[in-house]
C-alpha cells in the first residue's frame, strides 16, 4: 500500500498512474491497534526507566559501567556538533586540574565527567530526540541509553509542547522566545531563596 | 640482578599496604588504579589514604585502557603511583615515544596478566561470578575460556621495563613479590616494611601459560589469515561496520586530536558523492567504510598492544583487535619490532635507513 502525503507524493502518483483516493479506514484501525499497544508498552517501561533516571544517586548507578566512548554520542542523529564540548580540549585539562580536582574529594573517577557527558547531551539534544534507538545498539555496556533519553525526552518535550520531527514548521523551543514561559520555575527559585535566607 | 620485595599477605592488601606506605610518606601525589563498586569497575585517581580500600587492581577488567589515560597527564611535580597490566603498559611505552606522555610523571607497577573479560560482561553482572574459577585457573597457568581473544594469545607477560613487577600468573595468593626494576622503586621503596633481597627473576611459574597461548595464538593466527585473504574478505568483515570511530576513540594508540578520517578531508561534497555515484552506479554510506580501517592499520598498527579495547566497544561484532593484532605483530615483525618493549626502542616509521626493503623497490 502507498499513501501520497504531499503535492509531490501526488505528481509521482499521476505519472506512475496510480489511485491516489484509497480506503483507509481497516488499515487505520490496524495502526491504531499497534499503538496502543506501544503504547501501554511504554508506559510500564518509562516506570522503570523512571527510578533509573531520576534522582542523581539514581543516574549515576545507571551509568556506573559508562566508560567514556562517547559512542552514543557519534551514532545520534541529533548530535550534528563537529567538535563536542566534551571531546574539546576544555574537556582535557591538565594534570594540575586533575589533581586538584581529585584532592577536592580525595578521589577521582577518569576519564573524567563521565555522567556529566550524558546530563549535557541530554540538555542539549533531547528536544529534539527521536527516540530511534542507535545510542542503546551502539553502547558496549548495555546501557538502556535510547529508552533513559526517550523518557526524558518525552518531558522536556511535554514542557514545551513540542513534537521532535513532527512538522518542518515548527520552531525549536531553544530558538523560540518568548515573553513569559514557565513562570512556575522563577516561583520555585523565589521560593528556594527564602527558605535558604531563613534558615542563615 | 633484581632486589625482591616480599610481603607476607595476599597481593591485593599487600598493594594496598604499599601504597598506602608512598602516599602516608609524601613520597607521591596519589595513586592510579582500578576500583570496583557495585560490579561497576573504573579508572581513579587517589589522593586520600582512606580511599585506598576501594581499590581492586587485579580486577580482570579494562574500562579504559590506562596508558591512554596516563598520556593525559601533563607535567607532575610529585609523581603518582600507578598500577596497570602489561598491555596498558605497553600503549602508554608507545605513547611516550610519540611524546604524548612522560615516564618521570609516575612510579609505574605491572604483572603477569591473566587476561580481562569483555567490559559488557562485566557491565551484565558475569564476572563476579566466575572469578574464583578464573583466579584458579591463572594459578594453574591455564587459559581461561571467557577472556578477550587477544588476551588468550597474548605473550607480552613478563616483566618489562616497569619499575615494579609483580607475578601473579602460576603462583598462590598468599604472598606478594614484587620486583623492584628501577632506581626509582628501590628509593621509593627504602624505609617501607618487607623483607628486601637480591633475586633474579624466575620466569618457570610463568613459562607453561606463554606457551600455551604461543600456540593458541598460532591457531588463531591461521583462522584470521583464511578469513582476511584478500579486499572481497576485508570488505565482507568490515562491511558490517557502522563508521561509528568507536574503535580508534578507546585505541590507545590512536592519540590524533583529529582524525583525518573525521576532518573536512572526508565531508565529500554533493560533486564529489554524485561523480562517485557515477563511476560505481551506488555508492554506500557513509563512504570509506574500510578505507578508515585500513588507513588506521597502516597508522596505529606498528604500535598495536592488543588489549582488544577496540571489539569491546563495536556495534557491530567485528572481531577488530583480532585482525589489528594479527597485522600489526606481522608490520611490526618485519621491523624486528615489539611494540612497548622498550622506550628505547624507535618505532620503524621514525627510523631513516637508507638501504631497507630493496625488494619492494625492484
Amino acid at each position: 500500500m502507498l499513501i501520497s502525503n504531499s503535492e509531490k507524493g501526488d505528481k509521482v502518483f499521476e505519472n506512475l498512474e496510480l489511485k491516489k483516493e484509497i480506503e483507509l479506514t481497516e488499515w487505520g484501525k490496524k495502526i491504531e491497534n499497534i499503538k496502543k499497544k506501544k503504547l501501554k508498552n511504554k508506559d510500564e517501561t518509562f516506570k522503570i526507566i523512571k527510578t533509573m533516571a531520576e534522582g542523581f544517586d539514581n543516574l549515576q548507578e545507571t551509568f556506573s559501567h559508562c566508560i567514556g566512548c562517547h559512542n552514543c554520542g557519534t551514532v545520534c542523529p541529533i548530535c550534528y556538533c563537529r567538535q563536542c564540548y566534551f571531546d574539546s580540549s576544555v574537556s582535557k585539562p591538565n594534570a594540575d586540574f586533575i589533581m586538584m580536582r581529585a584532592k577536592e574529594r580525595g578521589g577521582l573517577s577518569l576519564p573524567l565527567d563521565r555522567l556529566m557527558f550524558h546530563i549535557g547531551r541530554m540538555s542539549h539534544m533531547s528536544l529534539s530526540c527521536v527516540s530511534c534507538g542507535l545510542c542503546t545498539d551502539a553502547c558496549p555496556v548495555n546501557i538502556p541509553v535510547a529508552k533513559i533519553f526517550s523518557y526524558v525526552a518525552s518531558q522536556t518535550q511535554a514542557t514545551f509542547d513540542y513534537k521532535s520531527g513532527e512538522n518542518a514548521g515548527d520552531p525549536l523551543p531553544m530558538k523560540d522566545y518568548r515573553l513569559d514561559e514557565i513562570g512556575e520555575l522563577g516561583k520555585l527559585v523565589k521560593k528556594a531563596e527564602i527558605s535558604e535566607s531563613h534558615n542563615e | 640482578m633484581n632486589k625482591l620485595l616480599t610481603i607476607n599477605n595476599n597481593r591485593t592488601d599487600a598493594v594496598k599496604s604499599y601504597l598506602k606506605f608512598l602516599l602516608e610518606n609524601d613520597k607521591i601525589s596519589g595513586v592510579f588504579s582500578l576500583r570496583t563498586h557495585k560490579g561497576a569497575a573504573d579508572y581513579s585517581l587517589l589522593t586520600e589514604v582512606s580511599q585506598l580500600d576501594e581499590i581492586n587492581p587485579f580486577y580482570p577488567v579494562m574500562p579504559v585502557n590506562g596508558g591512554q589515560l596516563l598520556s593525559r597527564f601533563t607535567k607532575l611535580d610529585k609523581p603518582i603511583a600507578v598500577i596497570i597490566r602489561p598491555c596498558e603498559f605497553r600503549a602508554f611505552i608507545e605513547l611516550v615515544k610519540r611524546e604524548q606522555g612522560s615516564l618521570d610523571n609516575f612510579l609505574l607497577i605491572t604483572y603477569s596478566c591473566g587476561g580481562v573479560f569483555p567490559i559488557k560482561e562485566n557491565a551484565l553482572g558475569n564476572v563476579e561470578k566466575v572469578l574464583p574459577k578464573y583466579w584458579d585457573s591463572v594459578q594453574k597457568g591455564e587459559i581461561f575460556a571467557g577472556v578477550r581473544p587477544t588476551c588468550k594469545v597474548c605473550e607480552h607477560i613478563m616483566p618489562l621495563d616497569s619499575d615494579i613487577y609483580i607475578p601473579v600468573i602460576g603462583k598462590e595468593d598468599k604472598q606478594c613479590k614484587m620486583y623492584l626494576n628501577s632506581e626509582k622503586a628501590v628509593e621509593f621503596s627504602e624505609g617501607f616494611d618487607g623483607k628486601l633481597t637480591d633475586e633474579t627473576f624466575d620466569s618457570k611459574s610463568i613459562e607453561p601459560l606463554i606457551n600455551r597461548r604461543k600456540s593458541e595464538k598460532e591457531k588463531f593466527f591461521a583462522e584470521i589469515k583464511s578469513n582476511t585473504k584478500d579486499l572481497d574478505d576485508m570488505i565482507e568483515i568490515f562491511g558490517k561496520c557502522v563508521g561509528c570511530h568507536g574503535c580508534s576513540r578507546v585505541c590507545p594508540i590512536c592519540y590524533c586530536t583529529l582524525c583525518d578520517f573525521e576532518s573536512f578531508n572526508y565531508d565529500y561534497n554533493v560533486a564529489i558523492l554524485e561523480k562517485e555515484v557515477a563511476q560505481k552506479g551506488a555508492l554506500r554510506l557513509p563512504p570509506d567504510t574500510l578505507f578508515f580501517h585500513l588507513g588506521r592499520l597502516s597508522h596505529m598498527s606498528f604500535s598495536c598492544v592488543g588489549c582488544g579495547q577496540c571489539t569491546d566497544v563495536c556495534p557491530a561484532d567485528i572481531p577488530v583487535a583480532s585482525i589489528f593484532k594479527k597485522i600489526g605483530e606481522e608490520t611490526a615483525g618485519m621491523f624486528d619490532f615489539v611494540p612497548g618493549r622498550s622506550v628505547e626502542e624507535q618505532i620503524p616509521v621514525m627510523i631513516y635507513k637508507e638501504e631497507e626493503f630493496p625488494e619492494l623497490g625492484e
